[in-house]
């Protein structure tokens, strides 16, 4: 059977060899079928081939493909048509087989050959034919040369659609929609590019065309807003680029390819929009930019907490911003949004951050404000970071200040003095400080040093309000300071901060000097020294220029003419006399300046200062209205035209006002030399009183042993000498001036020098001196002792030897009592004689006696003028007196006008009852005379004084007692009501004020006389009043200590100046002095201003739509109300 | 109406300032109190001397021309409440050592021009201050006066006091006291109290005051004036 097999073989054989042809036929054809694609993708890419003939291109390349396949596979099946053919093919290919396959294939079973022989021809044939190749007749090779064309050809087509892929593409694109119509190809080719297709509301957009092809020098960027129908075109300048590596480096895609570029750089986007781009005839597609919202702080909310200490309450701001607080304040930040977060922080100063808490579209931040900050120079900031849950976060977020308010430093003044002063004699000084905070005085001290020694604190208050005024009256004779020591002192007031400690403020610093009498004394005898010398200086002028008024008038009246010389004399001298005048007054003045020296100092005794007030007077008076006038006459006459007799009468006049100006002049001079020499002794007095406290103290400081004092000691010692000498110097000299005024004082002081001398005081003092510097403690207190017996004798002479004088002094005054009581019995005796004599008489002859009784008044009217004088000079005159007098004068010569009328019976009612006024006068004047001994000075204002002392200081505890009360009370208030307890408290603190105001009144009543003393006293009582009706009511409140306080200052002052006497209420014009600035450290918060709530009712009343007649009848109300409630505020003083 | 009085008194005020740059200094010199600044006295009623220390604002004027900027008129005025030219002087001048008295519409009248802008300084002589207190306290019943701290601007705006109002002349021995109405946080009036200022402005001669005093007189006028005006 080997011929089936063999035409299997062949079968098998040529569908190989149609195979492999087929393959390479295919090969062929995809090759051409490349080459023929770019051929038509160029005519295509060139033509812009229109919808009818494009596919005829590459048609036509499919076909070719399809002939070239076919051609080649013809060509190669041409010869293996079938079995016979392949079996020819394969003997051509396979020689070896000699035609046995050929054979075999044509002899065929009707062939007559042998059977053997064809079998063995089949046989040979068949195994010829297997052990024939197949590969030796269909070589797989055959297709190669194709195969690596249609390679190459696929290899180049990837190549240029890598390398044109638009182009490509369009083309593809073309010939994919062959019917449709394609416009031919662009000169310029423009593409968009942008970063992003999302952008965040508020940030910049870069738009970038890309252009390739004809570069145009402009380009075209339309855009328009989502929703709107207009666009909006910019012209954009094309850029070309430099060269292919900057394009590179500009990232921007196809580089080399791209050769220009146009930007619009879009700023603040806040809308989505659409945009496309044009550059010559190209364009680019239409693009969509979407633009979302970044997360905003849409409100800020911040909570205040103040530390405690500042008092303030919390405090919530709801459209917050800066922060402005004080150090230890806790913040909270509420910030909302418009979007969900995802993280949120506060961030200071752009370095420091804190975590906010996400509660949905809000974050909460608590922050304390530190107190660090407040020392760091720098504007400190914030802002609220957001970050929305998408990631994106708020853009330029508003950043506020912190202003972390550093609590003030409080500031305190010394009001009152204010300035630099000498210390009183009392050694207590009124304090007047005021301080404040911004919120809150802790406490107020007062801080002080004596000389070099340490610091001392004393605390004035603790007022633990934002600003006060504090009065103090500084009480330093516990120090016992000795004369020239000097006391530093200022205020310091401190906070309440309790998160930086409190702060400190301090007042300016002041002084108080203890001043040495005898620097007291020098200063006020040399000042009075000098006026002496002026007064005695202008009397001299003046007795000249009487002589030559006097030897004008002569003149005048000889010649009845003056020469030109003369008148120019006579003008010299006139203004020579205004002039001294001018210095009379002037020295009046200084005297007054000189009496508050002696009076602060305490220096001038009651009596020595009433005198001199009252030389104050007579220089006052010096220079009379009535010789101004006649000065001012005597000038207008003799520049005007000249009548002699008017000139020598003004002449006359004038001399005679210059005749009782010297007079005044010399008594003034006179009163002056004795009351200079009074001072002196009394200054004397004391300066020996003071060396006796002096070594006094020394001595027990001696015995308290302290070595390290001895030093101090000594030079005390050594002063004290010094003094010593003085004041025998001064005994000498006084002794001299004292032997014309009182001769017996003279003598003591010329014997308490001659003491002084022997005792060698001085030298004893030297020597303990040294024996102090040479550490012989002992020697030196005994030596100590010696002199302090001999100085308190001394002392005691002294005051005895003033005691002496002003008993003289008081004997006069008492005296002169004694007279006019006399003088007063002695007219109601004449009255009573006269009314008997009256009795008997009927009217008309009594009228007769009417001269009489007029002369009786007469007389009584010169006792009371004379009683009026020493009432000036003493306070001890019964107060009674004025107004029994008056009535007994106005009873007496009521009496005699009736006389005079014939009123014979009302004349007699009247005569009664004015002997009855006369005889109660005489025992008020016994009465007062009996006081006037009985008073420590004769003027009786030492007693006074010493009332008005007690109460201030009555005055003082009963302050004190009240505010403890009302603090005690502020401290229950809230718990419960006013106790039972507190009301027997304000009970008792009402009856002590009515204790006082009686006594207050009493002495009120006693300063009859003193009408400016009297009226100070009486504003204190009137003050006092309603602070006792506030507590009698029970309705006392916190001004009610301040209103204590400042009565308190008042009776202090009152009893400071109750010497001021004589104090002239007429207008008194004069260079200023400097003044201690008192006043106010601030405005009042309300500047003065109360609410106006009357008229702003009227105002809204006002304001309706009413007529006008209506209008008036409703101001008309309103100011009537108004007037009634407003008149007694206005009418107070 | 009360805003453009008010706007009138400013307007006048500044115009007195401004002045400088349009008028030459000499020329200024010669012009009367309608063309600059000017002070005017008020002549009140009640007796007191409404016209003493003659010789103070003409001083007070010049001084204000040698050292300021402010070009002053000839003269000072003199103006009755009643006056219809009350409201073109922004600056009013009162003094005396007497009773003053003003009638009801004078009153209101004060009171109109004051919270209209105007600005009125009394200087007690000695011897007004109870009439005058009572009469601005019909003025301005809800209003009572404050003195003024020594560190206030009033102190310090051309020339400094730094302890506040100077004494000039001496009556009572009191502290000098500068004590101001205020309208909302304006002065409408100062009232300068136991200073005297009036007798530190006059001729020297008059009350024979030292130098020193005499110009601390004038140049805390000076400051009143300067507050006034910018104020």
């Amino acid at each position: 059977m080997p011929l089936p097999q063999i035409h299997h073989r062949l079968r098998r054989l040529r569908v190989r060899f149609v195979a492999i042809e087929s393959a390479r036929a295919l090969l062929w054809a995809f090759g051409g079928l490349m080459v023929g694609g770019w051929l038509a993708a160029g005519v295509e890419a060139i033509a812009y081939l229109p919808p009818i003939v494009r596919l005829v291109p590459p048609g036509l390349v499919v076909l070719g493909a399809v002939i070239v396949a076919g051609g080649v596979l013809r060509v190669g099946l041409k010869g293996v048509r079938d079995t016979h053919s392949m079996a020819l093919y394969v003997e051509k290919r396979v020689p070896s087989l000699r035609q046995r396959l050929i054979t075999a294939l044509e002899l065929d079973d009707s062939t007559p050959c042998s059977e053997a022989l064809l079998a063995i021809t089949r046989d040979e044939a068949l195994q010829s034919l297997l052990e024939t190749s197949p590969e030796q007749i269909a070589s797989r090779r055959r297709p190669r040369f194709a195969f690596w064309a249609a390679a190459a050809a696929l290899v180049i087509t990837v190549i240029l659609g890598s390398r044109f892929p638009d182009g490509a593409a369009g083309i593809a694109h073309r010939w994919a929609h062959p019917t449709l119509a394609f416009s031919p190809p662009q000169q310029t080719h423009v593409t968009l590019e942008m970063a992003t297709g999302v952008v965040v509301a508020g940030d910049d957009l870069d738009l970038h065309l890309a252009i390739s092809g004809d570069i145009p020098t402009t380009a075209t960027l339309r855009r328009r807003y989502v929703g709107e129908t207009a666009w909006l075109e910019e012209e954009l300048l094309v850029e070309e680029r430099a060269s292919e590596a900057s394009a590179e480096e500009s990232g921007t895609e196809a580089s080399g390819y791209i050769r220009a570029n146009a930007r619009f750089a879009w700023d603040d986007v806040r809308q989505s929009f659409e945009v496309q781009g044009f550059a010559g005839d190209g364009e680019t597609l239409q693009h969509t930019v979407k633009v979302i919202d970044p997360p905003v702080v849409t409100g800020l909310r911040l909570s205040f907490e103040y530390p405690d200490y500042s008092g303030l309450p919390a405090r919530v701001e709801e459209e917050g911003g800066d922060l402005r607080a004080l150090a230890g304040t806790a913040v909270r930040l509420e910030a909302s949004s418009n979007k969900r977060l995802g993280t949120a922080e506060m961030v200071i100063d752009d370095s420091v951050r804190i975590p906010a808490q996400i509660v949905d579209r809000a974050a909460v931040v608590d922050w304390v404000l530190p107190a660090v900050m407040t020392h760091d120079a720098r504007r400190h900031q914030y802002h609220i970071h957001l970050t929305d849950i998408d990631g994106i976060e708020n853009r330029e977020p508003i950043r506020y200040a912190i202003d972390i308010l550093d609590d003030e430093v409080p500031v305190v003044n010394i009001v009152n003095p204010g300035h630099d002063a000498d210390l009183p004699e009392s050694q207590q000084v009124a304090l007047g400080i005021e301080a404040m905070d911004d919120f809150g005085i802790g406490r107020i001290d007062l801080v002080y040093q004596i000389n070099d020694g340490p610091p001392l604190r004393t605390r004035l208050g603790s007022p633990a309000e934002p600003r006060t005024s504090l009065h103090h009256i500084w009480d330093l004779t516990p120090h016992q300071l000795l004369p020239e020591d000097l006391v530093t002192y200022h205020a310091e007031a401190f906070d309440n901060d309790a998160v930086g400690g409190p702060k400190k403020g301090l007042s300016s610093a002041y002084t108080l000097r203890f001043p040495s009498l005898y620097e007291l004394f020098d200063e006020v005898s040399i000042e009075q020294e000098q006026q002496l010398e002026t007064l005695e200086e202008i009397a001299e002028q003046e007795q000249d220029a009487h002589d030559l008024v006097e030897q004008l008038r002569r003149e005048v009246l000889k010649t009845d003419d003056l020469s030109w010389q003369e008148k120019k004399e006579l003008d010299a001298a006139l203004e020579a006399a205004s002039e001294r005048a001018e210095a009379v007054q002037e020295l009046a003045r200084e005297m007054a300046e000189t009496m508050d020296q002696l009076e602060k100092s305490g220096l001038g005794s009651d009596q020595l200062l009433d005198k001199m007030e009252q030389i104050r007077e007579l220089m006052a008076a010096v220079a009379s209205p009535e010789m101004q006038e006649a000065l001012e006459a005597l000038q207008q006459a003799a520049q005007g035209e000249l009548n002699p007799q008017e000139l020598a009468e003004a002449l006359r006049e004038f001399q005679q006002d210059q005749q009782s100006f010297q007079e005044r002049l010399d008594r003034t001079i006179s009163l002056l030399q004795q009351i200079h020499a009074e001072q002196r002794l009394m200054a004397a007095t004391e300066q020996a009183q003071d060396l006796e406290e002096r070594q006094q103290q020394i001595d027990e400081s001696l015995d308290a042993g302290d070595p390290s004092d001895a030093q101090r000691l000594a030079d005390q010692e050594g002063r004290l000498a010094a003094d010593t000498d003085r004041l025998q110097q001064e005994l000498d000299e006084l002794a001299e001036e004292m032997d014309q005024i009182h001769p017996p004082t003279s003598q003591g002081l010329k014997a308490q020098s001659q003491m002084m001398e022997q005792a060698k005081l001085n030298e004893r003092m030297r020597m303990m001196e040294q024996q102090l510097d040479a550490g012989a403690s002992q020697m030196a207190r005994r030596q100590g002792e010696g002199l302090e017996e001999d100085l308190g004798r001394l002392s005691e002479a002294m005051q005895e030897l003033q005691g002496e004088f002003s008993a003289g002094q008081r004997e006069n005054l008492m005296g002169a009592i004694r007279e006019i009581a006399a003088d007063l019995l002695q007219l109601s005796f004449r009255q009573e004689r006269l009314r008997r004599q009256i009795d008997t008489l009927d009217s008309p002859r009594a009228l007769l006696e009417a001269p009489r009784q007029f002369a009786l008044g007469s007389s009584l009217r010169r006792s009371i003028m004379a009683l009026a004088e020493i009432g000036r000079q003493t306070m001890s005159l019964h107060p009674g007196l004025p107004t029994t007098l008056g009535y007994a004068l106005q009873n007496a010569e009521g009496a005699a006008g009736h006389l005079s009328q014939k009123e014979r019976h009302r004349a007699l009612e009247l005569q009664s009852e004015a002997m009855r006024r006369l005889n109660e006068a005489v025992l008020m004047l016994r009465e007062s005379a009996k006081d006037l001994a009985q008073s420590k000075m004769p003027s009786g204002f030492a007693e006074a004084m010493e009332r008005m002392m007690g109460l201030s200081q009555q005055q003082a505890a009963l302050n004190e007692a009240t505010q403890r009360s009302l603090q005690q009370q502020g401290r229950q208030q809230g718990q419960q009501g006013r106790g039972g307890q507190e009301e027997m408290m304000i009970s008792r603190l009402a009856a002590e004020q009515r204790r006082i105001y009686q006594a207050l009144s009493e002495l009120e009543r006693g300063l009859r006389g003193q009408r400016s003393l009297q009226e100070r006293v009486g504003q204190i009582q009137k003050e006092m009043g309603d602070v006792l009706q506030q507590l009698e009511q029970r309705r006392p409140n916190q001004n009610l200590p301040q209103r204590q306080q400042r009565i308190l200052q008042r009776m202090l002052d009152a009893s400071r100046s109750i010497h001021a006497r004589g104090f002239e209420k007429k207008r008194r014009s004069q260079v200023a002095t400097q003044h201690a600035m008192d006043g106010p450290s601030w405005l009042p918060e309300n500047l003065g201003q109360t609410p106006d709530r009357w008229r702003q009712a009227m105002g809204e009343a006002l304001s309706g739509d009413y007529p006008a007649g209506y209008r008036r009848l409703v101001r008309r109300y309103y100011e009537t109300v108004y007037s009634d409630l407003t008149q007694p505020e206005a009418e107070q003083p | 109406m009360s805003m453009i009085v008010r706007s009138l008194i400013v307007a006048c005020a500044i115009c007195g300032m401004l002045d400088l740059a349009i008028y030459p200094a000499a020329e200024a010199q010669t012009q009367d109190h309608t063309r600059g600044f000017s002070i005017a006295r008020v002549q009140y009623d009640g007796g007191g001397d409404w016209y003493s220390d003659p010789s103070s604002l003409p001083n007070l004027m010049a001084f204000l021309t040698e050292h300021t900027t402010i070009v002053m008129a000839k003269g000072p005025a003199r103006v009755h409440l009643d006056d219809e030219d009350l409201f073109s002087h922004p600056y009013l001048y009162l003094t005396g050592h007497g009773n003053v008295r003003l009638s009801e519409p004078q009153v209101d009248r004060l009171r109109h021009y004051l919270d209209a802008g105007g600005f009125l300084h009394a200087d007690d002589n000695y011897g007004m201050d109870e009439s005058y207190r009572r009469e601005m306290k019909r003025v301005y019943p809800s209003k009572d006066f404050v003195e003024l701290p020594a560190d206030h601007g009033l102190f310090n705006c051309h020339f400094e006091f730094a302890h506040g109002l100077p004494k000039i002349h001496e009556h009572d021995g009191q502290r000098p006291q500068a004590l101001a109405l205020f309208e909302e946080d304006r002065i409408v009036v100062l009232y300068t109290f136991e200073a005297d200022l009036g007798d530190g402005w006059e001729d020297a001669h008059i009350h024979n005051d030292p130098e020193p005093s005499r110009v601390a007189a004038l140049q805390m006028g000076t400051n009143i004036v300067v507050w006034a005006l910018t104020h």
